[in-house]
Parts: C-alpha cells; structure tokens; sequence
C-alpha cells in the first residue's frame, strides 16, 4: 500500500515538473487580500502606544558630581559610570498617561580618588589606583506621562521612576607600583575583594527619564547611601559616600515589531 | 465667490486668544480657527471663552513621500537616464498635449514642501525664471519669502511638474505659473508643520491657486491605521475643503507599501485628494513601496498612478513624491483644456483617463492618466470579451483566449525596447482580475502575466454576490460571480466549502 502511494506521489511530481517544462503557466505579478489587510485597521493590543508594549533596555550613564565631596571622590565622570541592560514593560492608561516596571541587570563603577578618608582596603599607603564596583540586579516602577497625541509611536514622554537595586556582588580593585627589592619582584600589585563587610545590599534610586521615542535621557539619583560602617575599616567610621547622581542615555530596542509582518498575501512577486 | 469660511477671523476673538497664551502659531479663515502655543492653564482659561467652540491639541511631523532607496538598476548608463526621462511624461502621452498647445499656460500650480533650492539659478527652470513665472513664495516655516534653501525635496517635485532639461520637459505644465510654499521642515520635527500646511492652502487660495501638489504624508508617528478615513487628521480636513473652493490638491500616496504601515497616510486619505501611487518605469506594475488603499473607512485610493522612479533637475529620484507632481502637471494641461470645469469635474474626469478605468484596484488605481482620453474621448471597451471556463474539479474559473506575449526578458531586454514599452502602442500584457463584494469593496485582487494555454485562474471566492472583474489590454469586462458561473453552465458551488477560498 505504502508503495503504491509513493509511486502515486512520484508520477505526481513527474507530472507537475514536466508541465513546468512544456507550458508556460501564468505567472501572478501582485496579490492582495484585501480583507486581511483591513483586519489589521484595528488598533493593535501591543505597541509603543499600544494596551501594552515591551522593549529591551541598553543603557550608559556617567556619574556626575554636584558637590565638592563628590568631586573629591572620584577621579573622573567617564570612568565612573553605569551600564544597564533590562527589559522594560509599559501599560497604558489613557493617551497621556502609562506606566509599567523595568527589571535589569546594572554594573556599577567607581574610580576612586585616593586620599586617607576612601583608602578603602586599608594597606598603610594610599593607593596608586583603587575602583570599586557593584553587580547589581533591580526593579523599577514607573508613571508615564507622554506629550501629545500620536500614532502607534512612544513619542515624547517623561518618566518618574523609582528604582531598587539588590547588589550580588562588589569587588573592590587596587593596583599599586611597589618596590620590587620588598616584594619578591613584583614591581605592580593588584589586589581584587570580594564580598566587603562595608557596602549595603540594597540601594534605592530615584529616576527621571525623558524620552524621544526609542532614545531616552535619564537621570538617577541614589537615595540611599552605598556603604555600612565597619569595625574592620577607617576605624569603625562609615566611609564617605561616592557621588549620587549620573546621567546617561538608554537605547530602547522593541522586543517585537509593532505591527505584524506583511503577510505572505501581500507580497509583490518579482 | 466665497464662502463664509473666505471671512477673516475676528480681530477682537485674535487678539483675546493672542493675550491668553504664549504665542499665536498660525491663523485659519477655513477652520475658523486659531493654533498657539499655550499651557494647560491657559487653554483652561481660553475654554471659558464665549467664542470658543472646542480646543483641539495638535500634533504633527511630516515625512517626505520621497524613498532614498536606490533605483534597483542593474546599470546606470546614460540610455537609462533618457529613456526615464522620456518616459516619464510620455508615460501620460505628453506629446498629444503638447501637440494642441496644452502645457499649462495660465495655470497656477501651488507646491508645498520642505524648500527649493537651485530652483532660482538651475538651468532646467530658466523658463520658468525668465518668465517670471512663479508668482509668490513663501516659507512658513521661518515667515519669510525666500523659499530656494533647505531641502531639496521641493526642487525634484517642480522638476517633475515643469522642468526641461536639455530640452526634453520633465513634467507636462512647462508653461504653468507657480505658488512655492516651504510648510515644512525637512531637518527637525516640530508641531506647527501641520499648521503651515493648512496656512499654505489658504495662502494658495488666496494666491488664486488652480492646483496643488502636496508630496507629503503623515503616518505612523502621528496615526493609527484605522484613523485614516479623512476626517481625522486636520490637513485632510482642509484638503476636502480646498476642492469645494476650486482648487485640486494632488498628494502621493505614500512610500508606505512595503512598511508595516502599508496603506496610504495623511492627506492622501482625505476624499477629494487625488492621491497618486507609483508605478515602475520598467513594468508599468506597482512600485512595492507604493501605499497601498482602501482608506480604513474603505474609499477607493488611491485614485491614479505616474512613474515613481523620475529624472529631476538634480539627478533621478525615486518615490510617490515624484508620482503626485507627475500627474499635478498632467492636471494642470487639462485645466487648461476646460477651464469651465469644476475643481470636482477635473477630479472625475482625471480619474476616468486612467488606462486601466473602468477597472481599478488599490494598487494602481485607474492607471496612469491618458491625454487621448481628454483629445478624443476615447470610449473605453466594456463588452465581455473573454472565454471562461469553469473548472469543477479545482473549483476555479480559467480566463482563456487572450494572447500573451510569452518572451522573457530581461531587464536589459525591457531596457533596449524602453520607450516602445511605455509608451506603448499596444496595452501591457498583464491582467488584472479582481472579487468585488456587493458593498463596493474590492475584496481580493491579482495581476498576472497570463500564461499559453491558461491566462488567469480565478479561485472561486465563496461570495455568490460578489462580482468578478478582469481588465486585460483595454478589454474589461464585469459579471456577478453567480452569473458567470451560470453562464458557464455549471452548479453554484456550496458556500460553505472552506477550499472555495482565494488560494494565496
């Protein structure tokens, strides 16, 4: 039986090839339903201004000081610095207003100024070079308030946010010129720590974003502090806090296309 | 003539708004109306006012109807170029216009768009200069006259309108006179562009404008698919209103077709636009980023096509931009024809000049505007002139006897018999079919290249009310699809088979 279908088939094919080769069958040029193209008039449940829109969070922000403190804190803003990545849901409420949460992944960085108050591991000397930095999971949640009336596009919007982070993990990084005749030759240390006894697990921040669509400015400003006191550091004294606020720019990349691809229907053939 | 919308607003309603808000953006006699910019405070001030019927918030951004995307041409010779440039015009049997002395002459065509550069110091509108015939300008972005700045999108539009280059017209209305408003801006995003546009019509109405060519469109950031009916968007609003006062306004249908979008934008949606697609020099078929119709309340769009790959003052060019302007001089020839025609006859009849016309399909429209239509009003045929044959076994109806050209050519082929294909003697061998539902809406539609023995093969729809149109070399005919398959002496097929179905 199996066989005999299998010889139906192959006939079929031969059949089907050989009156590709003797005929010149039509060719359609265009085909559209128009139906399927009207069902998608409606307007659609996912969306940048849609019910409900998801996108993927890459985001870059340098640490901005706004006071002598944090001046003195840190070497520089561009070596100071944030870079996120997450997912990001909003849900509308009405034309002007949404809101939704972020969840993502955050590092941390801080170049250190050296100076007795933020010699942080304590080696007797200040050191040539000293960062620290948090592996960060978080949440947000956030209230949108959008600009003007639009299509199915973000549009011009700001939001308010409020961020906490959970810190998995913190290393601090110390690199220093050494004597090579006290330290069996090494002219360079480096020294890497790990899960410090003077830094907080959890950290709270208070976000502003504005938005162009897809391109975002934020600005996030740490309302909690980053360091416990420790009995085991700078005397039992909390160390001096790092800078609060920075500044930097989120690319927002839709985790799927609006609306539907054209379908096959539509398709002009060439 | 006027209407009450010519009056001018109020001075003492202008200069209360003018008082509460921060600044006064644009002014409409045809809308009654007032834009500025004001906070949320002041519009709730301004609300309480005696005068104000309703606030309405704007937005706006246009995007050029031009697509930067290369020509897709395997060569880029100087033949190419020529015949483009041929053929762009005569594609509308420019010749036959020409011939009778219709090229515009004393036709005001006003042109909207993101600025003229060169139009002033290029050579393929020395004519134009010389006879100073470009009336006004103006550009409402910076409310000032000189418009020959920013972008060039508007130069390549009146190229395609009225530019001659090395003595070959680019567009059919050499001898029209022209408006040049600048209403948008091409390198920011601002909100009063929507505004500008509908200044620039009242100033072209004002400026006794006969035509207007807009190759703008307004889509996805502003809009939602099912809000392209006409009668959201202001600009349509004003353009519907521009053909009550007398003027034409020709807009491109958008280079949309092959974006998610897909259909026409805004003000190609609005009624009394004639809204123009674009066609492939080398085909005659449907450019793939065309925009296509219905509008999302169904109307038949868009209404034309013309070439949408174009030579211009400044090189080729490809997009609807160059389509709508295209037909915009086609337009003003026959204005020049009958000028006792109204704005709305002009429409109509435009509409019927289409090759295609009677058929039409949301891709092409009627086709692409014949001039032999206006010279010798020409009688379409209309009698069936197929042979059909139902299909039992494959449920479908095979078209029959028509006479396919059967060469495959190439591009290259195509290309060496360029200006014999587009200006054709005979019709393209294409066929068109279409499933019309009884409410008008063309439900599924195809063209096809008909092959030897079979030229089309049309799936049974599974709406015994619907009608079967086909359209092949000026042949077309028109059957109620339970007709047709009486004709064709066989049983009506049950409509609850779901293989009766289009077959995609």
């Amino acid at each position: 039986m199996r066989v005999r279908k299998r010889f139906k088939l192959a006939i079929t094919v031969f059949t089907l090839l050989t009156m590709q080769l003797v005929t010149n069958a039509q060719k359609t040029l265009l085909r559209k339903d128009v139906l399927k193209q009207n069902e998608r008039n409606e307007k659609p449940d996912f969306g940048p201004n849609g019910n409900w829109y998801l996108t993927n969070v890459m985001g870059f922000s340098l640490t901005l000081p706004i006071n002598e403190s944090d001046s003195l804190g840190i070497r520089n803003s561009a070596s100071s610095n944030q870079l996120y990545y997450g997912v990001r849901y909003k849900g509308k409420i009405n034309e002007y207003f949404s809101a939704g949460f972020d969840m993502f992944y955050m590092r941390q960085g801080f170049r250190i100024k050296q100076d007795s108050a933020r010699n942080l591991l304590s080696l007797g000397y200040e050191n040539n070079k000293q960062r620290i930095a948090f592996h960060n999971i978080g949440v947000s949640v956030f209230a949108r308030i959008n600009f003007d009336k639009r299509g199915n596009y973000l549009g011009k919007y700001i939001d308010f946010a409020g961020e906490l982070h959970y810190v998995v993990g913190e290393r601090l990084f110390t690199k220093n010129n050494v004597d090579p005749a006290l330290h069996n030759g090494a002219s360079m240390i480096r020294t890497n720590a790990s899960k410090l006894d003077y830094t907080r697990n959890i950290q709270q921040y208070g976000v502003v974003r504005f938005g162009w669509s897809h391109v975002v400015l934020s600005a996030r400003y740490r309302i909690s502090d980053l360091f416990n006191a420790s009995q085991n550091i700078n005397a039992g004294m909390k160390l001096p806090e790092l800078p609060r606020l920075s500044i930097g720019l989120e690319i927002l990349v839709p985790s799927q296309s609006s609306y539907e691809d054209v379908p096959e229907d539509f398709e002009e053939i060439e | 003539m006027y209407d009450p919308t010519d009056f001018p607003l109020r001075q003492d309603y202008l200069n209360t708004v003018t008082s509460s808000c921060d600044s006064i953006c644009g002014v409409s006699r045809w809308f009654n109306a007032i834009a500025c910019s004001a906070s949320e405070q002041q519009i709730k001030h301004m609300e309480r006012f005696g005068f104000v019927k309703s606030i309405q918030k704007m937005r706006s951004t246009p995007v050029s109807a031009s697509n930067e995307k290369s020509i897709a041409l395997e060569e880029d010779t100087l033949d190419v170029h020529e015949s483009i440039l041929y053929a762009q015009t005569e594609r509308m049997q420019y010749s036959l216009l020409k011939e009778k002395g219709y090229t515009g002459k004393g036709v005001r065509v006003a042109i909207f768009d993101a600025g003229f550069p060169e139009v002033n110091t290029n050579d393929c509108f020395s004519h134009i200069m010389q006879h100073k015939r470009i009336v006004a300008t103006y550009d409402f972005v910076r409310n000032k006259e000189n418009v020959y700045r920013a972008s060039n999108h508007g130069t390549h539009v009146l190229s395609c309108i009225a530019g001659i280059k090395e003595d070959v017209p680019m567009g059919c209305a050499t001898d029209a006179e022209f408006l040049l408003a600048r209403s948008e801006n091409a390198f920011i995003e601002i909100r009063e562009e929507e505004d500008n546009w509908i200044e620039s019509l009242e100033w072209a109405d004002k400026m006794g404008a006969d035509i207007v060519n807009s190759s703008l469109g307004y889509t996805v950031q502003f809009y939602f698919r099912d809000e392209m009916n006409g009668q959201v968007s202001i600009i349509s609003r004003a353009a519907n209103l521009a053909l009550s006062k007398g003027i034409l306004v020709v807009n491109s249908a958008g280079n949309e077709g092959d974006e998610s979008w897909e259909i026409i934008g805004s003000p190609a949606d609005a009624d009394s636009v004639l809204t123009i697609g674009g066609i492939e020099p080398w085909t005659g078929m449907h450019t793939g980023f065309s925009s296509y119709g219905p509008t999302s309340d169904l109307r038949m769009k868009p209404n034309l096509s013309a070439f949408s790959f174009v030579v211009t003052a400044l090189g080729r060019n490809t997009g609807t931009s160059f389509s709508s302007p295209l037909v915009a001089g086609f337009a003003a020839c026959i204005r020049q024809m009958h000028p006792e025609w109204t704005a709305k006859q002009l429409f109509d009849e435009l509409q019927k000049s289409g090759d295609l016309h009677p058929y039409f399909d949301y891709a092409h429209g009627f086709g692409v505007p014949q001039a032999s239509y206006f010279l010798n009003a020409d009688d379409k045929k209309t009698s069936p002139a197929f042979r059909m044959e139902w299909d039992k076994e494959k449920n479908v109806v095979k078209v029959l006897d028509v006479k396919p050209t059967t060469d495959s050519t190439t591009f290259k082929d195509i290309h060496s018999q360029w200006y014999r294909n587009f200006c054709y003697d005979e019709p393209l061998d294409y066929l068109y079919w279409q499933i019309v539902q009884p409410d008008g809406l063309i439900k599924y539609y195809e063209v096809v290249q008909p092959g030897d023995d079979v030229a089309a093969v049309i799936h049974n729809s599974n709406c015994p009310q619907c009608t079967v149109r086909i359209y092949y070399k000026g042949k077309f005919t028109e059957i109620p699809w339970a007709q047709l398959i009486k004709q064709l002496s066989i049983k009506q097929p049950d409509e609850s088979n779901e293989n009766l179905e289009p077959k995609n």
